[in-house]
């Protein structure tokens, strides 16, 4: 049975690298080319350090960037070859500002296609099911759906 | 191997069911893909949307029956289709011209032959999928397809989302706002996809079955 390495270990942040799509993030997160000072971090350095908050315990921004200094394997999963030069906390907030769900949906769907394209003739079969994550905010309890406001347009069904 | 298709995050007021028909028009659009059965819990029922995306889209919904409701007749339970003589009755197949399923009896010993009925018995009968999207639908209930999906396959996505919550610390995100709940969801399928193309390129390693149990120090080359 084939099995991936232990989470949060080095060896499978060496194993996932190789898949993360850096071009296209590029592509989708353009460094900013106006006047002013010209940023030290791409898209890319910066959702591989987004996702190490995900691969590793240091799932908080404070943790991540005050470890990822010590830590090089982290570093070499994030692009990131100078010891003190790692994002700070400012910067990862502001770069996940910059990401609405529509760049996530392009990333997912990038990485997707390749596995559907895997898939043999055979029937296809899709789970659905919801769970719930603890929100710390009071701002959607007991209101009507219709009250909630949208953060996108809404969605076209297929008629 | 499960991976995630599309998710969405949404507070809580709003119903599971809304999801449904979104979700498989947004994988029919975005990844050019439409799954020919999606299998859901109970807060998926409704007649309506299952009806318009078996016909529109010929995807089957295949849900359980919630306890309140009412089987039809021929349904001892959901999962059992009997005669009116009681002899238990299987899908055999939907035919796709007319649009109508077809169950018989598939039983070795089965009891017609002793059945005052038998003469006038047709022995196979026909239900039309929109008597009722649950029971016969496009994968009517009893039918072998349906219990295997129901109640072998359906609770591993349970399992999947409790590991994917817990092991890359979903549950642990101070989560204040609904956009960067929706950051946070979809990072997670990021990270599932990317651990998904990992593990699909991996060599096979073909080890010993018994590896754990064998002694280091098997062998002792003297010469």
């Amino acid at each position: 049975m084939v099995k991936l390495s232990r989470f949060g270990s080095a060896e499978l942040l060496e194993q996932v690298s190789p898949y993360v799509p850096d071009q296209l993030l590029r592509k989708l997160v353009p460094r900013h080319e106006g006047r002013g000072r010209r940023p030290v971090f791409c898209a890319a350095q910066l959702f591989r350090t987004l996702l190490l908050s995900a691969l590793t315990p240091a799932h908080s921004f404070n943790l991540l960037s005050r470890t990822l200094q010590d830590n090089r394997a982290w570093r070499r999963f994030a692009l990131l070859s100078h010891r003190d030069r790692v994002p700070g906390t400012r910067i990862l907030h502001e770069f996940r500002q910059k990401l609405p769900p529509l760049i996530f949906r392009q990333i997912n769907v990038h990485l997707l296609l390749p596995l559907l394209d895997k898939m043999g003739p055979n029937k296809s079969v899709a789970l659905i099911d919801a769970t719930d994550l603890r929100a710390a905010t009071n701002a959607y309890k007991k209101t009507r759906p219709e009250h909630t406001r949208l953060i996108a347009p809404p969605w076209e069904v297929a008629a | 191997m499960l991976v995630p298709l599309v998710s969405w995050a949404a507070p809580a007021s709003r119903g599971e069911c809304l999801f449904l028909a979104p979700s498989i028009h947004y994988c029919t659009k975005a990844l050019n893909f439409t799954p020919d059965i999606v299998v859901g819990d109970m807060a998926y029922i409704n007649l309506t949307i299952q009806r318009q995306l078996r016909e529109k889209q010929n995807v089957a919904v295949i849900t359980k029956c919630r306890p309140d409701m009412n089987l039809p007749e021929v349904f001892d339970s959901p999962t059992k289709m009997t005669c009116e003589q009681g002899q238990r009755l299987e899908w055999l197949g939907l035919e796709e011209r007319d649009q109508l399923h077809w169950f018989g009896v598939t039983d070795p010993q089965p009891l017609c032959w002793r059945c005052w009925e038998q003469s006038t018995c047709p022995k196979q009968f026909a239900h039309a999928p929109k008597e009722h999207e649950i029971f016969y639908g496009a994968l009517p209930s009893n039918s072998r397809v349906a219990r295997r999906l129901l109640y072998q396959c359906r609770p591993w996505i349970e399992a999947s989302q409790a590991y994917d919550k817990h092991q890359l610390g979903l549950s642990d995100y101070f989560l204040n706002s609904l956009p960067f709940c929706w950051q946070a969801c979809l990072l997670t399928d990021t990270v599932a996809l990317l651990r998904a193309r990992a593990l699909l390129d991996l060599p096979e390693k073909i080890e010993h079955p018994l590896k754990e149990l064998i002694p280091t120090q098997f062998q002792l080359p003297l010469s």
